[in-house]
This record gives structure tokens, C-alpha cells and sequence, in this order.
């Protein structure tokens, strides 16, 4: 453990021969992923997310207001990841670091195109009211792979939200939010990503922690959905690959997809 | 445990010189080269002291899209608009916001995160010359009085920089503005309808009057003069004299940087070269947007109007100035001999000047816009005063609606004042 | 299917050496996109930032309109993690490659059109790279969607897309590959596809950066010959 510290590449190339990990994976398996949904109650939806160490949680607030002018007819949902220094120490206090940035446009990303939510069942009242979901996510403790751990938390939580029944009065043409009767939306797709590190040009590691990412280059995350189609896919840096090799990413994440999505359907039963 | 610090010192220090500063390098050498130039008239660049750089402007797809090059420094400029609320003190006009951007593109020194003071003087510049002297007509903006009006949003974007920005900028704000057109809208009951491009021909800006800046330096103690200044030169020269002025010989603003001691009647002369600057350009400007809308029609998708550096250039300059002129006097201005009249510290012989000269004084201002006067208190009294002033006089143009004739009837007044404190002294 | 296979890049012109103080740029335009990029590079380092085994890339993405928000950081470490897998950065330790992005106009492909800009700059720099960086983009268009019988006479592949192509198609990816090799060294791609899809789109692609890297070719050299005269 000591050599894993002071010469982290070489110490790490020895296991790689192994094919196994430090901490005792095989290259391509993921950590333990634990899911929880609706652990807090002052939350519409919420969901808590432990990939290996890295924790993730998702809180989102559903809040009534009036639709922008290009688009009367849709309600907005609004990602948000915050990575303070709470989770790691990688990370300072202040503005948000450019990687919660870059993780909030990709969940921003992902929402538009995959339509887990349809924005059009957001709208209460076409160009006076519709739904505003604020989801805000927060990293409680930073392992590696926030992106994975966000994305499924994100999902989740969007899948647990129930929001309030709203009916609007035909005579003054207010509305009127009934607390008592809450009802839940139905969500189109349950999209998982799969994150892979590349480590010295020719190991691909899948679910990478901090250590492993800190001495890796580039990272290829792919987001599948239900019917095993690809979303999302993102490399970033890295070094030249062939092609034979993202196909086999590809390959994992659909399986990983499938046994991932288990985990929704087990909590949302 | 010493030598370790003294080592790493030792390392950047070694290293130091394999990397380049960030910002450029300016001998002493290159400065006193250069100034012992302009003494004898030569430029770096083969220019004439009076002679402009190659002025390039071209056009995007969008509406109100426009780069500008004088030489090597390069400005865009974006105008868009967006649909907002008019400011609850002028419920009746629409809004019109200036922003300049100085990214690192631009000068390794800029910094990308603010604007910093140079930026920051461009854009209050802008506003000075643009909004204060109400060359866009904003009260056509409103759509609804208090409720909806247009904010049109000019940005500009510094790319490269080699002197003269203000010019450049103020000749990229000024095409964009013009060039600009904001979707139709119609007023149905409550209800606002934008139109499409595709439904409706989109409107114009109303633009009154062009007012564009020009800057011109001094070198060697004021003695000599220097329009369109490049990077280097803005380091050598004591300061300059930046006036922003139209095609109708109406002066806008004017400001003085640097450390000078010039007589009014170099500042006169400035006006004079830069209103027949202003007339050349003012032509440019409407030739350039004319070829590109021709050539939109055409369906070519961009178009680039050049004003070539050249001679006759400068032969357009001293036959207009000689027109101008009144006296033989004037003609040197081409010449620029300043060093004859270059009274400096003796305030006495300053006022006789001002005795001497008093006829010209007059019947100079009778033919001239008169904000000479104005812009001298201007130049003297820092920029705080300065801004103050304009509000003030942007809130009187606003209780009459006529602004050309006031504008002149006001300064005229002022100068009158002035012209009477010379007098009772001497 | 590959209907618009023929050459449909449009219109590409470069210009490279476009702005007085940057030690490289270029001007690219592809289509009716166009950006211009300024490299600097290896420059001084602020302490805090600096790498003692490597130089550090940093990317500064501007926009057109307003101020830069998330869409443009994502931009930028997109753009910083290709520069930072090209650029030999071991030869320069302790030091900084600085490449601004700035949009002049958008009219659709703006990430590829940006990376072809910057791998052009950076050549135009000098700066040593293992290879130069060619993106690509494809628009998947569906007529209908989530119809299965129908799917293979429907659906069209557009390289380069158009803000309007953009808006129509269901999925849209990136490419870059090495201009060496052509292995991709990233890729963007967002919106439901098959893995056939994606195969198809990456072919597609792939054939399509084989001409972009000819008219890097033919711009250096033009650039080349009228340097020498």
C-alpha cells in the first residue's frame, strides 16, 4: 500500500499484469452501487447515491412559474451539481469548480435529448403556469466517477418526485395547489452512464476511483437506455484508440446498463 | 535545508529565460528610435504623420455583424436585440447597452475574466458617443409605453490589437448599429407578436447621425502630430487627442490623455483633421454596408469593402482642409509645423495669443459646431466631471425635443461665456 | 444512405497568421461557422497552475452574445483535454499553452469547426504535436421516429449539419481523429442511437475527415509557398 502511495504508475502497472486492481476488481467490473430513494422528505424527489466511496445526493424542488416566451407550452427542469470542498480535497471553496460546471452541462445535456422527462407534462396552464424542476445535486464524497453516481442519482430522483395536484379556477382563473393529493409523472427512459479510464494507452479500467483517475488519461463515459440504444457518448482526451476497443466500452455499458436499471425498478416498485 | 530553496530560485531563474513574458518586450533603445523618426517625420510603417492604416471592413450572415481592421488591430462588433421592459425613468424609449470584450486573443496582457481600464474606457467612450449624443433614435424602440420596448445590446469584441482601438471600435459599433435590423412586431390587443425574419421584413436601427472617433497623438513635447497612432507608437507619444465627430462637422466628445500642453489652436486644427476624417469614413462606412446588401442580393454570403492605405488619401485631406480654411494659416495644418505656435509654459504669451487671435476665435466658431469650449472644460476636469456633464447635457437635449439646433445654440452660449472672460482680462 | 457522402463539407477556407500579437492563429470557416483562435505558448506560468513535469493547456472559449456560462466551459474542457493529448507537453515543463476561441459566427458544427480552427493554430504556432486533431460532425435525421420497420428508409445521415439540419435530427455526434492514424482520440455524442447507428456515423465521419486533413494539407502548403515569396 505504501509503494501505491509513493510510485503510484509503476506499483499500479504490477497489478494491471494481474489483470485485477488494488482493490481487488477485475478491470472492467464496477464498485458496489448502493441506491435510496426519497431520503428527504422536504424534498418532492430525492435520491442518494453510494458508488463504491463517492456519494452523491439528489434533492429536487418542484416550484409553479411562468413559462418564457419561446416556449409557452414546457415546463424546464434545471440541473445543478455542486462539488464543494466538502467532498474532497481536490476541490476549494468558492465558485463552482469547472468540473461540477462541466458535469452540470452534462446532465443538462443528457435531459434534453434523452427525454426522461417529456417538459411538456410540466405545463399546468399553456403560457401562464407551468413547473419549474430545481434539481440540485450535491457530491458528499468524492471517490472518482461523480458522473456515473450523478446520473443515476439524477434519474432517481426525477422518477420519485410527486408533485402537487393543481387546478385552476375557471372564474378568477388562479390556481389552486391541493397538497393533500400528490401525484407522480411518468418518466420516458431510464438512461445509465458507464465511465471507463484509459491507463497507459492500452488498459481500459471501468468505474475508475480518484487514485485511478488521477493517473489515468482521458475518460470515455456512455450513457445507454432501456432498449440498449446509446444516448450519450463522451471521450475526452486520452490518446489515439482504435476502434475495436471503444466497441468493447460500449459493450460493458450496455451490460452494466441492463443490471443498473434493476436498481430503478426495484426501488420504484 | 537551504540550498534547496536556493536552487529552485536557481531553476526558474534558468528557466525564466526559455519562457516568454507575457507581455512583450519594449526596449529603450526601440523607444528613442522611434520618437528620433517622428522628429523627422518618417513613421515605421512609411506612413504620412497624417496618413491612415488600411482600413478593412466586412461583414457576417447575421444582421449587425461587422469586423473592422485598421491595419492590424481588429474589432467586432455584434448588435442584437431582446425583448425588455423599458427603464421606469424613460418609460417611452427603448434601451441601448454598450459591452467590449478584451479576451487575451487580443494582447497577451488583457486579462479574459474583466475588462480592464482600457476596456473599460472604450465602452464608456462608446456610450458617450453613441448614447449621449442620441444617434440611435430610442424612443422608436418602444413597442409598449412602460411595458415593452426593445434593448438592443451592442458587443464588441477586441481580436487584435495594434493602437487606435478607439477608432476601430467606434467604426465597428457604428456599421454594426447601422447594419442591424430587429424582428417586425405587432400590437394585437394585449397580445405582442414577434415576427420571424421569414414573415416579416425586419426594421432597420434609426441612426441620426454617425459620430466616429479619431485619435491623434503627439510626440516631442506636442511638436509633432500623428493620426491613427499603431501599439508602439501609443508608447512613445505624450498623449493624444481623441475627438469623436460626424460627417456634419458636429463634435460629440472630445478627451485628451497623456501629459500635454497644447493651445487651443492645435485643438482646432485637430477638429479640422478629423471632420474631414470623419466625412471619408462616414462615406466608407455607407459604401461598404450599400455593397454588402447588393451583394446579399446576389446570395454571396460575405463581402468586404477596403479603404487602401494611399496618397491620395492624404491629397483628399489637405485640398479639403485648404477649402476649409480661412486663413493661409490653416493650410500648414497639413504640414503640420506646429513648433511656430507651440507656446507651452509662458501663460502670458498665451493670453496674447488669445488677444491676436481673437477674430479667427470668432468667426471660427461661427462656422464650426461649438463644443470646443465644452470640450475643453472636459479634457481639464478629469472623467467624473466629465460624465456629469454629459448627463447634464443629455437631460436638457431631452426637455427640447430639437437636438441639432440646440446642441449648437447651447454650446454657443457657453462659448460666449468663455469668450467674455478672455476678453474682460485682457 | 450515405447520401450526402459525395463531399458535403461545404465551403472550407483557412487562414492562418490572422492576428499581430498571438504567437499562432487561424481563422477557419466551414460551411457558413466561423472562428478564430490565438495560440500563445509556452508562456509564463502562474505558480499555482504550474506542472514540473509537463506544460499545462488552458482554453478559453468565447462567445459571440453574451457572457460565458456552463455550455461554453464544457466547450472548453472538451477542446483543453484534445490539446492536452496532442501537444507534446513534456518538452516544456513548468509552462503554459494559452488558446483563446473565439466565435465569430454560428451556423451549425460549432464544436468541429472550433477544433479544426485550434489544431490549425496551434500548427500555425509551431507548437510540437504528436498529431493535428480533425473533428467531424454527423446529424442523425429520423422522419419517424421509434418506428422500427421503418427506420432504415428514413433516416439520413448529415456530415457537417447546418443550424437547421441540427434542430431536425434526433441524435447529433463529434468526431476527432488523429490526423496520422485516424483513431479518434474523442467523441461527443448526444441523442438516442443504436450501436449500428453510432458504427455508421464514425464511418461516415471518418471518410469525411480524410478530406478535411487533404485541405490542411493544401492550406499549409498554399500558406507555405506564398511565405516563401
Amino acid at each position: 500500500m505504501e509503494l501505491l502511495n509513493l510510485q503510484p504508475v509503476e506499483s499500479y502497472k504490477t497489478f494491471l499484469k494481474e489483470n485485477i486492481r488494488p482493490d481487488g476488481r477485475e478491470l472492467m467490473e464496477t464498485r458496489q452501487t448502493v441506491l435510496n430513494v426519497g431520503s428527504i422528505s422536504t424534498a418532492d424527489g430525492s435520491a442518494l447515491v453510494k458508488l463504491g466511496e463517492t456519494m452523491v445526493i439528489c434533492g429536487v424542488k418542484a416550484e409553479l412559474t411562468i413559462p418564457s416566451a419561446e416556449d409557452p407550452g414546457k415546463g424546464i427542469v434545471v440541473p445543478n451539481m455542486e462539488m464543494s470542498a466538502l467532498c474532497s480535497s481536490h476541490f476549494k471553496p468558492g465558485p463552482p469548480s469547472e468540473q461540477a460546471q462541466v458535469i452540470t452541462k452534462f446532465l443538462d445535456n443528457l435531459l434534453k435529448s434523452c427525454t426522461v422527462i417529456d417538459t411538456a407534462d410540466l405545463c399546468v396552464m399553456k403560457d401562464k403556469l407551468v413547473w419549474v424542476l430545481y434539481c440540485d445535486l450535491i457530491c458528499l464524497n468524492y471517490d472518482g466517477n461523480a458522473l456515473d453516481a450523478s446520473v443515476l442519482a439524477l434519474i432517481a430522483a426525477l422518477q420519485n418526485v410527486k408533485i402537487p395536484e393543481v387546478t385552476v379556477d375557471d372564474e378568477s382563473g388562479l390556481p389552486h395547489t391541493n397538497m393533500e393529493v400528490k401525484k407522480a409523472f411518468a418518466t420516458r427512459g431510464m438512461p445509465c452512464a458507464t465511465t471507463f479510464t484509459v491507463f497507459d494507452g492500452s488498459h481500459i479500467i471501468a468505474d475508475p476511483t480518484l487514485k485511478e483517475e488521477d493517473i489515468t488519461e482521458g475518460n470515455i463515459t456512455v450513457v445507454t437506455d432501456e432498449h440498449d440504444n446509446l444516448i450519450y457518448v463522451q471521450r475526452q482526451g486520452g490518446l489515439a484508440m482504435p476502434e475495436a476497443e471503444m466497441q468493447k466500452c460500449v459493450k460493458r455499458a450496455v451490460e452494466h446498463g441492463s443490471e443498473m436499471r434493476k436498481l430503478y425498478l426495484a426501488v420504484a416498485s | 535545508m537551504m540550498p534547496i530553496n536556493l536552487l529552485l530560485k536557481l531553476y526558474k531563474l534558468f528557466h525564466g529565460i526559455t519562457i516568454m513574458p507575457r507581455t512583450p518586450a519594449f526596449s529603450k533603445l526601440e523607444h528613442e528610435f522611434l520618437l528620433k523618426a517622428i522628429s523627422t517625420g518618417v513613421r515605421l510603417d512609411q506612413r504620412d504623420m497624417l496618413e491612415y492604416r488600411k482600413i478593412g471592413i466586412s461583414f457576417g450572415i447575421d444582421y449587425g455583424c461587422c469586423t473592422v481592421e485598421i491595419g492590424e488591430t481588429k474589432v467586432m462588433a455584434q448588435v442584437a436585440a431582446e425583448m425588455d421592459r423599458p427603464r421606469e425613468s424613460r418609460p417611452s424609449e427603448g434601451r441601448l447597452n454598450v459591452h467590449v470584450e478584451m479576451s487575451t486573443i487580443a494582447f497577451p496582457s488583457f486579462d479574459p475574466t474583466k475588462p480592464g481600464e482600457l476596456g473599460v474606457g472604450i465602452q464608456r467612450m462608446l456610450e458617450r458617443s453613441i448614447i449621449l449624443s442620441r444617434a440611435v433614435d430610442l424612443e422608436a424602440l418602444c413597442v409598449r409605453v412602460g411595458e415593452k420596448s426593445w434593448t438592443i445590446h451592442l458587443h464588441v469584441h477586441v481580436l487584435s490589437h495594434d493602437g487606435n482601438l478607439i477608432d476601430c471600435a467606434s467604426i465597428a459599433a457604428i456599421t454594426a448599429l447601422k447594419h442591424f435590423r430587429y424582428p417586425d412586431v405587432s400590437v394585437i390587443g394585449q397580445d405582442i407578436v414577434i415576427h420571424t425574419m421569414e414573415e416579416k421584413h425586419p426594421i432597420p436601427l434609426t441612426v441620426h447621425h454617425m459620430p466616429l472617433y479619431v485619435s491623434l497623438a503627439f510626440f516631442k513635447g506636442c511638436e509633432r502630430l500623428a493620426i491613427d497612432p499603431t501599439y508602439l507608437e501609443e508608447k512613445v507619444m505624450d498623449g493624444k487627442i481623441i475627438l469623436s465627430i460626424n460627417k456634419h462637422k458636429e463634435l460629440c466628445s472630445l478627451q485628451m490623455n497623456g501629459q500635454m500642453n497644447i493651445t487651443k489652436e492645435q485643438i482646432l486644427r485637430c477638429t479640422e483633421i478629423a471632420a474631414v476624417r470623419a466625412k471619408t469614413l462616414t462615406e466608407l462606412i455607407l459604401n461598404a454596408i450599400k455593397t454588402d446588401t447588393d451583394d446579399k442580393k446576389l446570395g454571396k454570403t460575405k463581402s468586404q469593402t477596403v479603404l487602401e492605405k494611399s496618397k491620395d488619401n492624404k491629397e483628399i485631406l489637405k485640398s479639403e482642409l485648404t477649402v476649409n480654411s480661412q486663413t493661409s494659416e490653416e493650410i500648414q495644418i497639413a504640414n503640420m509645423s506646429i513648433n511656430e505656435d507651440a507656446v507651452t509654459d509662458d501663460a502670458i504669451k498665451n493670453g496674447h495669443n488669445n488677444k491676436t487671435e481673437k477674430p479667427y476665435w470668432l468667426t471660427q466658431h461661427d462656422r464650426q459646431t461649438c463644443s470646443i469650449g465644452d470640450g475643453k472644460v472636459n479634457a481639464w476636469s478629469g472623467d467624473g466631471a466629465e460624465s456629469s456633464l454629459g448627463i447634464f447635457k443629455a437631460l436638457r437635449a431631452d426637455t427640447q425635443p430639437e437636438e441639432k439646433s440646440e446642441d449648437e445654440n447651447e454650446d454657443s452660449e457657453e462659448e460666449v461665456v468663455i469668450l467674455d472672460d478672455s476678453a474682460l482680462e485682457t | 444512405m450515405d447520401l450526402n457522402s459525395s463531399l458535403p463539407l461545404g465551403n472550407l477556407q483557412c487562414e492562418q497568421k490572422v492576428l499581430k500579437n498571438t504567437d499562432g492563429s487561424a481563422m477557419y470557416t466551414a460551411g457558413e461557422t466561423n472562428v478564430l483562435v490565438g495560440v500563445y505558448g509556452p508562456a509564463d506560468c502562474k505558480e499555482s497552475k504550474q506542472d514540473v513535469k509537463q506544460a499545462v493547456v488552458e482554453v478559453n472559449f468565447r462567445p459571440k452574445i453574451g457572457i460565458p456560462g456552463v455550455a461554453e466551459k464544457y466547450m472548453e474542457k472538451f477542446v483543453c483535454k484534445i490539446c492536452e493529448s496532442v501537444i507534446l507537453r513534456s518538452f516544456h515543463p513548468r509552462t503554459a499553452f494559452s488558446v483563446i476561441v473565439q466565435v465569430m459566427q454560428d451556423q451549425g458544427s460549432l464544436l468541429s469547426c472550433a477544433i479544426n480552427a485550434v489544431s490549425m493554430a496551434l500548427q500555425d504556432a509551431g507548437i510540437s504535436m504528436r498529431c493535428m486533431p480533425v473533428a467531424v460532425t454527423v446529424a442523425l435525421q429520423k422522419k419517424e421516429k421509434e418506428d422500427n420497420e421503418m427506420k432504415d428508409d428514413s433516416k439520413k445521415f448529415v456530415i457537417s449539419p447546418s443550424t437547421k439540419d441540427e434542430e431536425e435530427s434526433v441524435a447529433i455526434a463529434t468526431f476527432v481523429f488523429d490526423s496520422a492514424q485516424y483513431d479518434s482520440i474523442s467523441a461527443y455524442a448526444c441523442g438516442p442511437m443504436t450501436s449500428d447507428e453510432y458504427r455508421e456515423c464514425l464511418r461516415l465521419a471518418k471518410e469525411a475527415s480524410k478530406h478535411i486533413v487533404r485541405f490542411f494539407r493544401d492550406s499549409v502548403s498554399r500558406k507555405v509557398s506564398t511565405d516563401i515569396r
